[in-house]
């Protein structure tokens, strides 16, 4: 009753009185778990459910027929069921929505397949026969539900009742999973449009029916399931890793910036505590009280960083769909759906992080609230001490060559030089802005009068110190993963450019209509032999692939004439045996990540088994490729005819063309062979496509550095109100002397700019960290090499653009609480 | 030198109206010390801070010199209060980072009107006068409440204003210090000819005025 009181009286008046630095407060929080429950979300919905879903009666000889859009519509599959190569057609589409099971709402996942036409053994067909719209709709589930159980479920009003009718396998044990018939399916989430995907088998080889589906549209894709598993399983854990440590940093920084704000809001209010304390209030009172209020952030916080980070995960989802559709599964926003461990989670750390940043503040406000020191309280200036710089600052330079000399010692973007690289960003992020500040300080404490201006601006920094070392570190961070990310991406498509211009030295290339990186088709038979029978060509070479699988994993073959390969300079090497026989076409070549996924070099042997031969080969040299993270080994096209069957030609490059012969090589093709049968792209177009390419798979690379820009403006904002209301009293005092409004603005602003140039030195070094980590994460799951070239641009351009921002959140801090300066409010510090 | 005319002023708490002044007259030629006597809460401050431009009135003129301060807005007061009005407050209102002479130096380079050696000149006549040299170079925790509103006197004087504004000056001080400060603004008053305005509750003070003024109920009588 007691507690309730106090705080019906002092908090909840408290945070009335105050409840602009309670929002800020409220922000700064929410901000960072929105960020997290956001890349959550992506990763338990999209890439962990959607692969589950591959576990609901998967058939590993069946095919799949997907769209890159997401779905296929009715349309679609009524043209598809017209093609007449398909003795199998079996819809399916899968969602996870809410439903009323013994009286709790529970997420359970659907699965609408056509159930009359999948294979099960005849006893378990046998349920679904006599199928009618009056049957109550049948229903067979995991082991999460049992026989005869009735679970309601449906979108918008109509709801339906589905009876439990059989167990069968589908999923993992207390899963709550229930398979329908695709037309229960549709009726009972009124989604008559569409399906997911279609389970096909057919009589035709697959060139064929790629072919005819591409006819009906060209978003429509054949996959394997087995492609479709494995592509996705590495996949997903490549983003996993990137979205992980994207969630850490935005985590952390939240972290930073509730005890920054919690250091301001409960140490200005020491005399109130004091004068409590005078009266009789206990310290464990105080605590209870400051720990309420905590309480009462993190709730709120976490209230609305989950509802942030849900609703921003549906809406940023268009941006990222169309790189996920294409590369990896078909998922669209329906598939977004927030667990309840998700929501235990982002509470539990958006309260204990409340709570944990809270403690030392509480612990300094019921130290320094005692009523006799709190009663002659000043918010008086620490001296510096001279002799505490020198040692810090000569602890600092130890620390920096130490940690210098041993990443120079090793490898760049090796693992040793990124651990000593992020020791030496820890190091010096944590010592840098207090250094700096104390510099500062040490300046001001200067007695000459022309320092006072400086003094004046600087003053309040040091007496503010840790709020400020929080505020120089959390922006430091940001800017530098924003730059870092920037740096990044554009050294990726540089080393993407400059590789594909080298091994693009062909003029013209042909390859099959259908090929995919994955799945190679052979050239319509006598094009090669049409090709060279061109006056025009007078060097042409051709590719052939072959999916094979290396110690269990699936790799690449590609078999080409090693002559014309070194002549033209085809590959770029990572490494070569020089003084390898270069006639030898017994010696291989492999790719890069072939090297990393396989740990092989130059040098080493390695063993080929073929249909018709098998072999050991030497690796001569490795070479850089980004076509995908597939390994992939070069061989001459003669080896590949002793050891393969032959199965044609996938491609054929075509050297020293002049434009119009290109034209007239082209024409020809196209009027003998047809344009959906071949693909003729000229060097151009390839270079093109290829970047084209890689700017729509790291769209989602640009999402990330827009999220943390806008934390980093959000962190700006709040810190410099902070030193803004930090100073108010301060400010008042001067405005009643006679001082303008420009020159109070300039006070302020001239505080913020060292905190933000401060800032801007810092994040150089953050950025250096966090590249050391992106270009090792990406080695580690990709195995690419991506030369890092670093650019000016983004760092003057992201200090140009903070000083700006700085400067104008002063001032519109200004206009919006000018009227907080209250002159009679003096004398009442 | 002050001139006010039909001044009223009221403030509204809780939807409650409180009429703090009521048409109150005031005149105080220059080179005079003025007093403003009367209970707590009668309004001396707020009838204080509007000759000041701290604030302006509901209706009614103040005339400081040849300027309405009640007319300007809050940017022209603020550069009167700067360059023409000096302002002694109760609580001192020093900012406590700095030292004695760099806050009494805050004025003049908010102004930044004169080298700075002139200035300094002035800190000097200024502590020679006020007794203040031995404090210069302390912190305001460090000093005594008497020796910090002879600062703030300094302070108040550093631009070389017209009229000195003083709120209750000597509110937080012993007797003895009561005198010194009360002796600190006539010297002050007698050396650069500068008219002070001061308002007080203690009645003991009032024989050092050149014009005794008492505020009761919202209105001005003039006693001397």
């Amino acid at each position: 009753m007691k507690y309730i009181r106090l705080f019906s009286i002092l908090t909840l008046t408290n945070i009335r009185e105050h409840y602009i630095k309670f929002l800020f407060a409220v922000i700064g929080m929410s901000t960072g778990l929105a960020i997290f429950v956001t890349t959550n979300i992506y990763k338990e919905t999209i890439y962990k459910d959607v692969r589950n879903k591959e576990r609901i009666l998967v058939q590993s000889d069946k095919w799949l027929i997907r769209s890159m859009n997401g779905r296929i519509s009715k349309n679609e599959i009524k043209k598809i069921t017209g093609l007449g190569v398909f003795f199998k057609i079996a819809p399916k589409s899968t969602r996870v929505e809410y439903t009323d099971y013994k009286g709790s709402r529970i997420l359970t996942r659907f699965a609408g397949i056509d159930l009359l036409n999948t294979d099960y053994t005849e006893e378990e067909s046998s349920s679904f026969t006599n199928i009618s719209s009056n049957d109550p709709v049948p229903a067979a589930a995991s082991s999460y539900f049992s026989k005869g159980d009735i679970v309601i479920a449906g979108t918008g009003k109509d709801r339906h009742q589905i009876g439990i009718k059989k167990i069968i396998p589908g999923s993992e044990k207390d899963d709550p999973l229930i398979i329908t018939d695709i037309s229960a399916y549709q009726e009972i989430f009124n989604d008559y449009g569409w399906v997911d995907e279609l389970e096909v088998e057919f009589s035709t080889n697959r060139q064929n029916v790629q072919k005819l589906l591409t006819g009906i549209n060209l978003d429509l894709n054949l996959i394997s399931q087995s492609e479709n598993i494995n592509n996705k399983q590495s996949l997903s854990d490549a983003f996993l890793v990137n979205l992980q440590f994207f969630s850490l940093v935005s985590l952390i920084i939240s972290f930073l910036l509730i005890y920054q704000f919690y250091r301001f809001i409960l140490v200005e209010r020491v005399k109130d505590f004091a004068k409590l304390r005078a009266v009789g209030i206990s310290s464990k009172d105080i605590k209870s009280l400051l720990f309420g209020e905590i309480l009462i952030i993190g709730i709120i916080s976490s209230a609305v960083g989950i509802s942030g980070g849900t609703i921003f995960s549906k809406y940023s989802l268009d941006i990222v769909t169309s790189t996920i559709n294409t590369f990896y599964f078909s998922v669209s926003s329906k598939d977004i759906h927030l667990g309840s461990g998700l929501i235990l989670k982002s509470f539990t750390i958006g309260i204990s992080g409340c709570f944990i940043a809270g403690i030392h503040p509480v612990s300094r406000l019921v130290k320094a609230s005692r009523p006799l020191s709190a009663l002659t309280y000043r918010n008086g200036a620490e001296t510096t001490n001279s002799y505490r710089l020198f040692f810090y600052s000569g602890l600092l330079i130890l620390v920096l060559l130490f940690t210098l000399l041993n990443t120079l010692t090793h490898i760049p973007y090796s693992i040793a030089s990124t651990i000593s690289v992020l020791l030496l960003t820890s190091c010096t992020a944590i010592m840098m802005p207090y250094i700096m500040i104390r510099i500062i300080s040490w300046i001001s404490a200067n007695n000459r009068i022309s320092m006072l201006k400086f003094k004046m601006a600087t003053s309040y920094v040091e007496r503010t110190l840790i709020r400020q070392c929080v505020f120089i570190l959390s922006l430091a961070i940001l800017i530098g993963f924003v730059i870092s990310l920037i740096i990044f991406i554009s050294s990726f498509r540089n080393t993407i450019q400059n590789w594909i211009y080298q091994v693009t030295p062909a003029d013209l290339y042909i390859q099959s209509g259908l090929n995919t990186i994955k799945t190679p088709y052979p050239l319509p038979d006598g094009i090669v032999d049409f090709v060279r029978s061109q006056k025009s060509v007078k060097e042409m070479d051709t590719i052939t692939r072959y999916n094979y699988e290396y110690e269990n994993t699936p790799i690449q073959i590609r078999a080409s004439d090693f002559d014309i390969l070194r002549k033209e300079s085809r590959l770029k090497f990572k490494s070569l045996i020089n003084d390898a026989d270069t006639t030898n076409k017994n010696q291989v070549l492999v790719s890069e990540p072939f090297q990393s996924k396989f740990d092989k070099k130059a040098g080493d042997s390695i063993k080929i088994v073929g249909d018709k031969r098998s072999g050991t080969f030497t690796i001569r040299g490795v070479f850089y490729d980004y076509i995908s993270d597939r390994g992939a080994i070069y061989i001459d096209r003669e080896l590949g005819k002793e050891l393969f069957t032959g199965i044609g030609v996938n491609g054929i490059s075509v050297y020293g063309l002049t434009p119009e012969q290109k034209i007239g090589l082209e024409n020809s093709l196209k009027q003998n062979y047809g344009t959906e049968n071949i693909l003729i792209r000229d060097q151009k177009q390839i270079r093109e496509n290829t970047l084209n390419l890689f700017d729509r798979t790291f769209r989602i690379a640009w999402l990330l550095a827009g999220l943390a820009a806008l934390i980093s403006l959000v962190t700006l904002f709040n810190s410099t109100l902070m030193v803004y209301l930090d100073r108010i009293y301060e400010l008042t005092q001067l405005r009643s002397v006679g001082a303008s409004y420009s020159q109070l603005v300039s006070i302020v602003w001239s505080q913020v700019s060292f905190m933000v140039l401060i800032t801007s030195i810092l994040s150089i070094l953050m950025s250096a960290g966090f590249l050391n980590i992106l270009v090792i994460i990406n080695r580690v799951f990709f195995g690419w090499t991506i030369d890092i070239l670093f650019d000016w641009k983004p760092y003057v351009l992201s200090f140009v653009i903070l000083f700006l921002l700085s400067y104008m959140t002063v001032k519109v801090t200004f206009s919006r609480f000018t009227s907080n300066l209250n002159l009679y409010n003096l004398g009442n510090e | 030198m002050i001139s006010a005319k039909k001044l009223s002023k009221k403030f509204t708490i809780d939807s409650k109206v409180r009429y703090v002044l009521k048409d109150i007259n005031l005149e105080l030629d220059k080179g005079k010390m003025g007093m403003i006597l009367g209970r707590s809460g009668a309004g001396k401050s707020t009838l204080l801070h509007l000759v000041a431009g701290l604030d302006i009135p509901d209706t009614g003129e103040c005339w400081i010199g040849d300027d309405c301060i009640s007319s300007l807005d809050e940017e022209q007061r603020a550069e009167k209060r700067l360059g023409k009005i000096g302002f002694v407050f109760q609580t001192y209102n020093f900012l406590a980072s700095l030292k004695i002479r760099e806050n009494i130096l805050i004025p003049a380079i908010l102004l930044g009107k004169e080298p700075l050696f002139r200035t300094n000149e002035r800190i000097k006549a200024l502590s020679d006068i006020l007794g203040i040299n031995h404090i210069l170079n302390q912190m305001p925790s460090e000093v005594s409440g008497g020796e910090l509103q002879r600062a703030c006197i300094a302070r108040a004087m550093i631009n070389n204003p017209g009229l000195i504004v003083a709120d209750e000056p000597t509110g937080n001080l012993d007797t003895t210090n009561r005198g010194i400060v009360v002796e600190s603004f006539k010297k002050i008053r007698d050396e650069y000819d500068v008219t002070v305005l001061m308002v007080t509750h203690d009645e003991e003070i009032k024989d050092h005025s050149d014009h005794v003024f008492h505020l009761k109920d919202g209105t001005l009588s003039v006693i001397r």
